[in-house]
């Protein structure tokens, strides 16, 4: 006879009952940490995937020619600029990213864009590219996709060392020092530089005024004297006569003041320094530039070699055609883009500017009052929009030089407010 | 009496009942208490869950909003939110580069779409995709305490404009659904990347 109880069964029953409890608990709080963990992994790896964008966009900024990084790139997913690169100093541990660069190609790519596609995945055409950055923490992964966006000069924006394209293209060229060269010259001045092909000395526009085509030409000319014409030197318009004087004073039909207002309204967009400028008596400043050294943010540092600025000056217009919008004085230099609107554009002193130089609108012109050694290495435009006769368009007086360089035009497309980061998309896993 | 049969008096037998209903009773309590809190401790865990997928979920389409690929800044083609009020907004995103923002092709309020909008009805966070009329609808989360959107501008100044709205932060309030746990509180702050 066997009366043992029901302990036995009784204490397993309680056993496996407690046990369960204890285990139902340790899963709860073993899955909640690992929970948040994901959460922060995944939140710090699409930083990691933000830094690598940004840093993408730094590569883009400072490189002048994209080819240069899209040259073993194909269609997609393009060519990787770093892979599993640390973000800044900190250890790999805490987070790398992985960067891949395409040129837009795709038929899709519209959509990412705006802009029609691009033939060759080695030839940025457009001035964009798309951007695909992958940040990795602890195994956790986020992408992130943007188009990177260039405002460059549109194709043909330089015909000449000089260009009027406006109306009007009244000049006044005083003395025998001044120089006009659309050969393609160094930018520090030391010679000419083989890979840049020569423009015209001076080009002027060859539809207007309408009710005279050609009238521009024969005002520039007929303003130098046969002396000073042999200071305009650059791409010849008759190849077998002389690359200076007339045969580099030409007409140039690419070039339009439609064009020009395109490119700055976008350009003053993305200026670094916005001036306004108020009649009677404008802007002027003296020695532009000696900030640099010590405080490059400054608003009288325009622009150095390795950080171009862009800077816009808005005048108003004035159809008395006397006001100045802005007078530079002092020893002023200047690297990037500068654009004066709706007035003139008064040179003193010493001056030296390294990029192009637009003065646009009405009644407008620019002129190289003499007092210094003056020169612009780039472009100069001068493009006048309302007829104002009797009143110039360019005056060079003293020893001034324009010459046309594609290495001081390749530096300013170098002012990072040119490059910006658009449609920056999270991409979901496998997108 | 040689030998006495193995087995308890009544006695016993009731001193022992006695005993293990006590046990019983003890570890009962114990169980219920710690069922409890296991309870609560889930409902706590879901709440927290909810309000950070409810958060997520809303913070990741503002900071894409304002994607405009035919748009050329400042001159965009639309505004990143619209109707922005401090319990709802619109997220607007150009997702095919078309230059504008198209209605839903189908109803389907939790897939993507040109227009989203966000609301909270009673302690539901609501989602659409077809503003303002609000017809296709989906329920995000319930046990919405509060949800509170705030708009800043570049400055970082405190905005109503939908033109200038370059941030927004949500704050996100939620109470279990069962049970009355503590409400979980989230907030966060995002740039709109695309402005």
């Amino acid at each position: 006879m066997n009366e043992r109880g029901m302990t036995l069964p009784l204490t397993l029953l309680m056993l496996v009952t407690m046990a369960s409890l204890t285990l139902a608990l340790v899963a709860l709080a073993g899955l909640e940490p690992q929970i948040s963990r994901n959460l922060a992994d995944g939140t710090q790896a699409r930083f990691a995937a933000e830094a690598g964008l940004e840093w993408a966009y730094d590569r883009l900024a400072e490189t002048q020619n994209w080819n240069t990084l899209l040259a073993t790139a194909n269609a997609t997913p393009g060519v990787v600029m770093d892979a599993n690169r640390p973000i800044g100093t900190l250890p790999a541990a805490r987070g790398t990213y992985t960067v891949w660069l395409r040129n837009d190609t795709l038929p899709g790519d519209p959509a990412i864009t705006g802009t029609a596609v691009d033939a060759s995945p080695n030839a940025d055409a457009n001035g964009v590219v798309i951007v695909t950055s992958t940040g990795t923490v602890n195994g956790a992964t986020k992408t992130v996709r943007a188009a990177i966006k260039r405002l460059t000069f549109p194709p043909g924006f330089f015909p000449g060392a000089m260009a009027f394209p406006g109306t009007e293209a009244e000049v006044n060229f005083s003395g025998n020092s001044f120089e006009v060269d659309g050969r393609g010259w160094r930018m520090d001045g030391s010679g000419l530089d083989a890979g840049c092909a020569s423009v015209f000395g001076i080009s002027v526009s060859s539809v207007l005024p309408s009710n005279d085509p050609g009238a521009n030409e024969a005002v520039v000319e007929s303003a130098l004297s046969r002396q000073q014409q042999d200071n305009v030197l650059g791409r010849p318009q008759d190849p077998n006569q002389a690359a200076q004087g007339a045969n580099t004073i030409a007409p140039n039909e690419a070039l339009t003041p439609a064009m020009i207002q395109r490119f700055i309204d976008q350009a003053k967009s993305a200026a670094d320094i916005t001036l306004e400028s108020r009649q009677p008596s404008g802007l002027s400043f003296n020695n532009i530039g000696s900030s640099c050294a010590s405080d490059p943010d400054s608003a009288t540092c325009w622009g150095t070699r390795d950080n171009p600025k862009i800077v816009y000056v808005r005048g108003e217009p004035d159809p008395s055609s006397m006001f100045s919008a802005l007078q530079l004085g002092g020893n002023t230099e200047g690297y990037g883009i500068l654009i004066v609107e709706d007035g003139d554009l008064r040179i003193h002193g010493n001056f030296a500017w390294y990029g192009p130089i637009i003065v646009t609108g009405r009644w407008v012109g620019v002129g190289f009052m003499g007092g210094g050694n003056q020169a612009i290495y780039g472009a100069l435009i001068s493009n006048e929009t309302a007829a104002d006769q009797g009143f110039r368009e360019g005056v060079m007086t003293g020893n001034s030089k324009v010459r046309y360089s594609c290495e001081a035009l390749d530096n300013a497309v170098t002012a990072r407010r040119l490059t910006r980061i658009t449609n920056w998309k999270d991409l979901a896993p496998g997108e | 009496m040689t030998s006495r049969a193995g087995g308890f008096t009544l006695a016993e037998l009731l001193a022992a009942m006695a005993v293990g209903a006590l046990v019983l009773v003890g570890a009962g309590f114990a169980f219920q208490v710690a069922g409890g809190t296991l309870a609560s401790g889930s409902d706590q865990a879901e709440a927290q869950q909810n309000a950070r997928w409810a958060l997520e979920r809303m913070i990741q389409e503002i900071r894409g909003a304002g994607l405009d690929p035919t748009g050329t800044p400042p001159a965009f083609n639309f505004d990143a939110v619209s109707m922005p009020t401090a319990t709802s907004l619109v997220i607007q995103s150009d997702l095919d580069g078309n230059g504008r923002l198209d209605p839903p092709a189908a109803c389907d309020p939790s897939g993507s779409g040109e227009r989203v909008s966000y609301r909270l009805v009673g302690t539901e966070l609501r989602r659409a995709t077809d503003p303002p009329a609000n017809a296709c609808e989906a329920v995000v989360v319930g046990g919405v305490q509060q949800l509170t959107f705030t708009y800043f501008d570049m400055a970082g100044a405190a905005t109503v404009s939908p033109a200038a709205v370059r941030s927004v932060g949500v704050t996100v309030a939620l109470r279990p659904e069962t049970g009355t746990r503590p409400v979980i509180v989230l907030t966060d702050r995002v740039r709109l990347r695309n402005r």
